[in-house]
């Protein structure tokens, strides 16, 4: 099919718009070929960092699997407090740890004793402590004699308002020399705890012991496989978040949530100062990012964060009342900080700043955890860059093309018509009757021109194949190639066919692909083009009577061909081309409708 | 006696355009066309035309490729490289290349009659943008054969602008003397056109 031409369905170009238009294209080459070089070095660069990390967190994933088991203390603890009762009876009963200045309760048995979780202050306790640094036990058969200690015993738990005790004892819990925790037991029979029956609590005691350690081993590990969890995850879900400051507060959420640290927050360094990215990205009702609103340290000069982003080092600062680079700011709780470079190549560009309201609340895991997302976050951000870059790379390669294609036809066109003009505005002086022919010359390149311009706006325009359909995009490709070259090129296509955008717009750059291969290496003067509907599929064939080329071996436009080809497969199609050397070239594409 | 002129473009609307229009001047013939850089050679070896209008990027062998065969094969043939405002920065290629002079194909077609008729005669004709651009690119050896002072006021004259007629007429030497003076010159020079000796004599600051 042919569409006739008509010079009111484009919106023209004028002169002076077509020139400027040249000229910006051709500006655009050298630019391009700068960018080009850069990204294949980063591209190159960043795939293999990306391969590298999946190999670490495919570990790391299989480490975190096999910690399966939960192990609870506080279960464990009360099945030992219950054994122990079958050999030393007792009417009230307790195992606490040390942590830090407290007696933390861990188990209890027995009427109106204190929650699993409470704190007893040991400053106060001068006997318990004494008794925890001698590392032996200390008992009271009968609390109504007249010793210290017995006295000192009634006096404190008649304080904690427990009644009817007329014998106690205390047994340290010792884990490799060190008292880490107290068993404490009270019975209502005097002289019931005697030496050989705290013997014998010595030993559950050890045992508490035992698996006091054994569950907070357990918890470290635990953790750990939690921190090497968050690594996975943020690395899992990096790959999928294109945008920034999502990837930002994403990444801040993972870290807080899992490791239910105060704060945490992301600032980029932009300029000299690091700006917290995090809190500005978060919805306003987000408590998560609200501390430190106004807060922008001087890179080097303020803050933790600053500081870390000054001299590309993490940094842990276990008590921040005591380091005068912290920033304090209202309703802080914060009692400990840890800050990590966020680094591309060396260059610091961000800074990932942890908070805790306890004092001492980082360890070494924990900076190894944090490292590790810093590099991930890092990687994603050159990602992000990359991504953009490439963007701009792919509308470069775009206009650097049409550049070409507007100096292979219509400047070309362009200046034949100047020639044309110039020779019968001559002929008009000498002898009109010769203007004929550079006025025909004129006609037919002017023709051509348009119909190139078509060709061109069209694929300015993708949009237009929806618009007008894959027929009549097909319809201008044919006329500018005839317009343009030697060649007799012919469309024969039924109605549009229902077929998706892919589809159609798949089959345009096959015949595009295809139709300039002819011209640049077949020699042909016929070519055909035909677009069908057979039985349950859409055909587009392309022929040609050039000179063929042997499809075994290599030749020029291979990579058109593998382009082709993809194409094709990638809506679902099939693709195939005949050749010999002398005997033209058929192509077929063949797309199964059921495919759509 | 007419000018003899090949035209070497691939694009034939081009080609086609040009021999329209140079046929109008009298002095002017075009003795054929070629489409590419290999075929230009071809027809030059047939042909024996004065001067070459050669587009510069085209199929099978380039422009530049091809000014550069010409100029080693046949010295006489004075070659213009005519281009696309996109290929501007292959100009620098073809004078190196040995071309006299480029056109752009935006230039105003009158002048196109011009510069063939001043190449013919061996005039280097460059705008002065152009001159300054192409300068910086023009490469001489450091310490060439020293020329002697005829040489020296032959390629002062060529660089001005001037024709071997008119050179042969300033200095009053016959015009064949001028044109050995511009081979030795070239030889001396080692460069391959008389452009090139031109910008060689402005870098050196024999005329300004």
């Amino acid at each position: 099919m042919t569409s006739p031409i008509s010079p009111h369905e484009e919106p023209g170009l004028s002169p002076l718009e077509f020139a400027r238009l040249r000229e910006e294209l051709q500006k655009t080459n050298a630019e391009l070929a700068a960018a080009n070089a850069a990204l294949r070095k980063t591209e190159h660069e960043l795939e293999r960092r990306v391969e590298e990390r999946t190999r670490e967190l495919a570990t790391l994933l299989r480490v975190s699997y096999n910690i399966t088991t939960t192990l609870e203390l506080e279960p464990l603890l009360g099945l030992i407090l219950d054994q122990l009762k079958e050999v030393v009876e007792y009417q009230l009963a307790s195992i606490s740890i040390l942590d830090e200045n407290d007696l933390l309760i861990l188990a209890t048995r027995g009427e109106g004793m204190p929650q699993p979780g409470s704190r007893i202050p040991l400053n106060e306790h001068v006997k318990t402590r004494a008794m925890l640094s001698k590392k032996e036990p200390a008992f009271v058969p009968d609390l109504n004699a007249e010793t210290p200690l017995a006295q000192h015993m009634r006096k404190n738990l008649a304080a904690q308002n427990l009644h009817g005790l007329n014998s106690w004892m205390n047994a340290p819990l010792v884990f490799r020399s060190q008292s880490i925790g107290v068993l404490a037991l009270a019975h209502p029979e005097a002289n019931y705890y005697n030496a050989s029956r705290v013997e014998l609590a010595m030993a559950f005691a050890n045992q508490a012991a035992v698996a006091i350690e054994n569950a907070r081993l357990f918890a470290r590990e635990q953790r750990r496989a939690e921190q090497f969890r968050v690594i996975s995850e943020v690395g899992a879900r990096i790959t999928s978040i294109l945008s920034l400051d999502q990837l930002l507060v994403e990444t801040a959420r993972i870290i807080r949530e899992s490791f239910g640290y105060h704060h945490v927050h992301i600032g980029m360094v932009e300029g000299e100062r690091v700006v917290f990215k995090t809190r500005n990205a978060a919805p306003p009702e987000d408590e998560l990012f609200r501390c430190c609103e106004d807060i922008t340290p001087i890179v080097g000069k303020e803050g933790i964060s600053g500081w870390v982003a000054g001299t590309g080092e993490a940094l842990v600062v276990p008590d921040v009342m005591k380091d005068p680079r912290f920033i304090p700011s209202k309703n802080d709780q914060t009692r400990s900080e840890t800050a990590i470079p966020i680094k591309i190549k060396g260059q610091v560009i961000g800074v990932i700043d942890v908070e805790s309201d306890q004092v001492n609340g980082f360890d070494e895991s924990d900076l190894v955890v944090l490292q590790s997302l810093a590099d991930q976050v890092a990687v994603a951000l050159e990602n992000a860059r990359l991504y953009e870059q490439a963007g701009q790379l792919a509308a470069l390669e775009e206009r650097q093309k049409l550049a070409r294609e507007l100096h292979d036809s219509v400047s070309q066109a362009l200046y034949g018509i100047v020639l044309g003009a110039r020779t019968a505005r001559t002929l008009l002086d000498r002898d009109p009757t010769q203007a004929v022919q550079p006025l025909d010359y004129i006609l037919s390149l002017s023709e051509a021109g348009l119909a190139e311009m078509r060709a061109l706006i069209f694929e300015l325009r993708p949009e237009s194949l929806q618009t007008e359909g894959l027929v009549a995009a097909l319809g201008k490709l044919v006329n500018a190639l005839g317009a343009r070259h030697p060649l007799k090129v012919t469309l024969e296509a039924e109605t549009e066919p229902d077929v998706s955008l892919d589809v159609k717009e798949s089959l345009y750059r096959i015949a595009q692909e295809a139709l300039n291969n002819i011209v640049k290496h077949a020699r042909a003067q016929q070519v055909k083009v035909l677009l069908k509907v057979a039985g349950n599929e859409l055909r587009l064939e392309i022929s040609d009577d050039g000179t063929g080329f042997d499809t075994g071996a290599e030749f020029p436009g291979h990579l058109g061909m593998i382009t082709m080809r993809e194409r094709a497969e990638k809506v679902g199609g099939t693709f195939a081309i005949e050749s010999a050397l002398n005997a033209g070239t058929h192509i077929q594409v063949k797309i199964p409708l059921s495919a759509r | 006696m007419s000018i003899r002129v090949l035209l070497v473009d691939d694009h034939s609307v081009v080609r086609q355009g040009l021999r329209m229009f140079l046929s109008l001047d009298p002095d002017l013939e075009v003795v054929g066309e070629a489409s590419n850089g290999a075929e230009g050679i071809e027809q030059v070896r047939k042909l024996h035309p004065q001067v070459v209008l050669m587009d510069l990027v085209m199929p099978v062998m380039d422009g530049i490729t091809a000014i550069q065969n010409l100029r080693k094969e046949f010295p006489d043939v004075e070659v213009i490289a005519l281009t696309s405002v996109l290929e501007d920065e292959k100009v620098v290629g073809a004078i190196r290349a040995g071309a006299i002079g480029y056109l752009l194909k935006d230039t105003q077609a009158d002048e196109l009659c011009r510069a063939i008729k001043a190449a013919a005669n061996g005039q280097v004709q460059l705008s002065p943008q152009a001159a300054a651009r192409l300068v910086r690119e023009i490469k001489a050896p450091d310490s060439p054969e020293k020329l002697t002072e005829r040489e020296t006021d032959v390629l002062r004259l060529l660089a001005l602008g001037r024709s071997n007629k008119e050179i042969a007429n300033e200095l009053v030497i016959g015009e064949k003397t001028v044109k050995t003076h511009v081979s030795n010159i070239l030889m001396k020079l080692g460069l391959s056109s008389r452009t090139q000796a031109a910008l060689y004599a402005v870098k050196i600051g024999l005329v300004s």
